[in-house]
Parts: C-alpha cells; sequence; structure tokens
C-alpha cells in the first residue's frame, strides 16, 4: 500500500492571482492522485487544522519568502508558480519511491 | 547615472493604511504594474508588530488602546517597535534581480544610508547582528525584508525623536529576548538620534539626507511620484479585509488545555495546564508519582498557576523535590513551551 504523500503550499493572504493559481496547479494534481493531500498556509494566519512539516512551520514562523511549495518536506518551488508539469513529475517520484 | 526610482512621500499617516499601501506596492511591483521605489514615510502614534509574533505578548493592548496608540501587524517578520511622527521609516521595492548582493548582505547594504546620516550629525553607528545599527550598544535603526514572487521589499526605521517612556509602556518583549544582552528593558536597549546629539531634530531633515544617501550609495535616481490609482484601490481593499481588522492586527489569543506526562524514579508525571500567550493557569500535576509529601505538589499548582511559562522553571528549581521528579517537571514544562510555539 502506497504512502500518503503531503504536499504543502505557502501563500499570500489575502491570495493573490499568482497563488490562486499555484493552488488550482496543486489541487488538480491532488484530484489525480488519491495517495496525495495538500495542506495551504496563509503568512501570517498562525491557526492551522494540521500541523505543518518542520520545514514548512519554520517558514510559517520566521520565513520572509512566498510563496513556497513543499513535498514530503522537500522544496519544490519557492517565490514562483512551480508547472503542471513539473509538480505532477515530482509527485509521480515520490508516489514511486513511497509505493 | 543609474536607474530611475520613484520617490514616493505619499504623506499617509494612519499605520493601517500604511501597511496596506506597502503590500499593495509589492504586489503590483511583482506584477509588473509599479516601479521600483523608495519609500518614505512617518506614521501617527503606533505599535508595528512582526507579522510572525503574538501580538498579546508583544504588546499592552490595554495601554495602547486607552492611549490612541493604534496596534498594525506588518507584512514583514522582525520584531515590534514603537513609532510616532517624530521618527521614520522607509521601505524601498525592488526587483530581486536588481541586485546581486545576498538577503544577509542586502541589509548591510540598505543599511549604508542610515550608517552616512548619523555620520552626517556627529554620530558614530554600527552594523550589528543580521539587520539592527547600533550606538554605544543601543539600537536606532532595525530592517526587515519580504520576498514576493520577484518583488523584493527592503524595509527599515530609523528612530530619530522618540517618546521613550510611551515606547516602553507599549511594548511588552518577553524577558527571554533580553536573557542574553547587557540591557534588561526596552528603553535600555534603544536610542534615538536626538538623544545621541542631546537636542530635538527636525525629523523631515533628517528624511532628506537619508533619501540623499541612498540616491548615491545605492546607485539610483530618485524622482519624485505618487501613487497611482490601482494602487490606491489596492490599497483601500488590502485595508479592508486585512490590516484594518482587528483579526489580523491582534489575532486571537492562544487559549487551550495541555495534558503532558513524563516517566520519572518516582512514577509517571504528569502536568495539566491551560495556556493563554505566555501565560500558564490552572496547573494540574498528577499521574502516579509516588512522592513521601504530596503537599510539595500542591504547592507547587498553586504557585504556578498564573505565572508566566518564562517564571515557571524557577519556581520548579526552587520547590523541594527529589531530583528526578524534579528534572521530570522541568521537561514538561520545556515541552509546554515547545507545544505553545506551535499553531492551534
Amino acid at each position: 500500500m502506497t504512502q500518503p504523500v503531503k504536499l504543502e503550499a505557502f501563500i499570500g493572504w489575502p491570495p493573490t492571482a499568482k497563488c490562486r493559481e499555484m493552488l488550482a496547479i496543486l489541487e488538480e494534481v491532488v484530484q489525480r492522485h488519491p495517495e496525495v493531500r495538500l495542506a495551504v498556509f496563509k503568512r501570517g494566519v498562525h491557526e492551522y487544522d494540521e500541523k505543518p512539516s518542520p520545514p514548512m512551520a519554520k517558514l510559517v514562523h520566521k520565513g520572509s519568502a512566498v510563496p513556497v511549495c513543499f513535498l514530503d518536506g522537500q522544496l519544490l518551488a519557492m517565490l514562483r508558480v512551480p508547472t503542471r508539469e513539473e509538480v505532477e513529475a515530482k509527485v509521480t517520484e515520490r508516489l514511486g519511491a513511497a509505493g | 547615472m543609474g536607474p530611475e526610482w520613484r520617490l514616493l512621500c505619499d504623506g499617509i499617516t494612519d499605520p493601517h493604511h500604511h501597511f496596506a499601501v506597502e503590500e499593495a506596492l509589492a504586489r503590483l511591483l511583482d506584477e509588473g504594474h509599479s516601479p521600483p521605489t523608495l519609500r518614505m514615510r512617518q506614521v501617527r502614534r503606533a505599535v508595528f508588530v512582526g507579522v510572525h509574533q503574538d501580538t498579546w505578548a508583544e504588546v499592552d493592548v490595554d495601554f495602547c488602546r486607552a492611549n490612541d496608540i493604534q496596534i498594525v501587524r506588518r507584512a514583514n517578520g522582525g520584531g515590534a517597535v514603537y513609532h510616532d511622527v517624530g521618527s521614520f521609516c522607509y521601505s524601498a521595492f525592488f526587483s530581486r534581480a536588481l541586485f546581486p548582493q545576498d538577503d544577509a548582505e542586502l541589509y548591510r547594504f540598505f543599511a549604508g544610508p542610515a550608517i552616512q546620516t548619523c555620520a552626517d550629525y556627529g554620530v558614530v553607528a554600527c552594523f550589528q547582528g543580521r539587520n539592527d545599527l547600533l550606538v554605544r550598544e543601543r539600537k536606532i535603526y532595525g530592517s526587515a525584508q519580504m520576498a514576493w514572487y520577484e518583488a523584493f521589499v527592503q524595509s527599515g526605521t530609523f528612530l530619530v525623536n522618540i517618546d521613550f517612556e510611551v515606547m516602553s509602556r507599549a511594548l511588552t518583549p518577553p524577558a527571554l529576548k533580553f536573557a542574553d544582552k547587557p540591557a534588561r528593558s526596552v528603553q535600555d536597549r534603544v536610542t534615538s538620534l536626538s538623544q545621541e546629539v542631546g537636542r530635538a531634530l527636525d525629523t523631515t531633515a533628517v528624511m532628506a539626507r537619508f533619501a540623499d544617501h541612498a540616491e548615491s550609495m545605492w546607485a539610483i535616481r530618485l524622482a519624485p511620484g505618487d501613487l497611482t490609482a490601482e494602487e490606491q484601490d489596492l490599497a483601500h481593499e488590502l485595508l479592508d479585509v486585512k490590516y484594518g481588522t482587528d483579526e489580523w492586527n491582534l489575532g486571537s489569543r492562544r487559549t487551550y488545555r495541555l495534558t503532558l506526562a513524563q516517566r520519572t524514579e518516582e512514577g509517571i508525571l504528569s502536568l495539566s495546564a491551560d495556556v493563554d500567550g505566555d501565560r500558564i493557569d490552572q496547573v494540574r500535576l498528577g499521574g502516579d508519582v509516588l512522592l513521601s509529601d504530596r503537599n510539595v505538589l500542591d504547592r507547587l499548582e498553586k504557585m504556578l498557576s498564573g505565572c508566566d511559562r518564562i517564571q515557571a522553571p524557577a519556581i520548579v528549581r526552587a520547590a523541594s523535590l527529589p531530583v528526578s521528579t524534579r528534572e521530570a517537571l522541568l521537561r514538561l514544562l520545556e515541552k509546554l513551551g515547545e507545544e505553545a510555539e506551535v499553531p492551534r
């Protein structure tokens, strides 16, 4: 059985057009892969339903960059919107490794 | 001659509106709708809280409310600062690609005009740590950065004239912040240019000197300009949904009950407490720990209830407990502190 894989996004609040674009890409990938979960964190909003991974927690509490995207605690993209293909490739690779 | 930047002195003194403009400029610069800009500003009495800080722990909210001191959470990091029209801030908005230096070097680079401005008044300011300027071990300037997609914002606060008494009442930084510093209070740790030269200074004249030095030291050419209609509209929108709201500026007090346990030579010791920001309350010590004198734990519960998390270890160390139980309790308090840092 494959292990759950976690995508984390750190965006501005209220979200910009680029933040929304990034979320749309990540949500699309999650819809294709039920084993993948997406957690969204907003800069300056410190109340979350879910505990962030250690690198995301550091960013949420001390970071100065928006946006950032992590895949299982590994940096996927920073200060830019990742492409759909890039996210899909990384997630597929990760699912293969996790399975 | 370097690239042209807009010099923006928009005269907005309302602190909430002021920060809404700051974020609007960052967003629109990223989208290519705003030019590189140096914004110089003074605001009415206010406390600016860093984006990652707990307002309730850093600020005497009741004092500020009673004295018409606005509280606003910035978009960037760093510590809480008290500010009034006697001092000024600047923000430089630019594309990160414009400067080859890394972020740490940029802090030093952008502090240059402040150092030179101090020198104009015969005051020697030295860069200290990551982002501060000190005069005789006291802070006169602090700075922060924010990277927003392709935009970068470097901001600094320069204390020219400041009401130190109000500042020390408005800010309530945790004692831990001073643990490794000779200063023991906000007032011991900060100074102003007027205090250093021994007379009141015209803040706008100091600002003008700063801008002159910025132009030469950053190798840019400043051209006075105004906020565009698009920048004003976005700033008003951000003011409505973010910077003008208590939800953003004050957040909510973090109140919750935690129970943690630790094994000791005398058995398992548990600690339950209500956590309200830095304060712990309704402490209950339990578990199956066997002590010859249970009254010690009862007394400790009373002493720990209502105390600050930072003071609690000293109370435990002074209590008459077996070493193993004392160490376990100290570890539980440490865990309580770690848990308190995690968002609820």
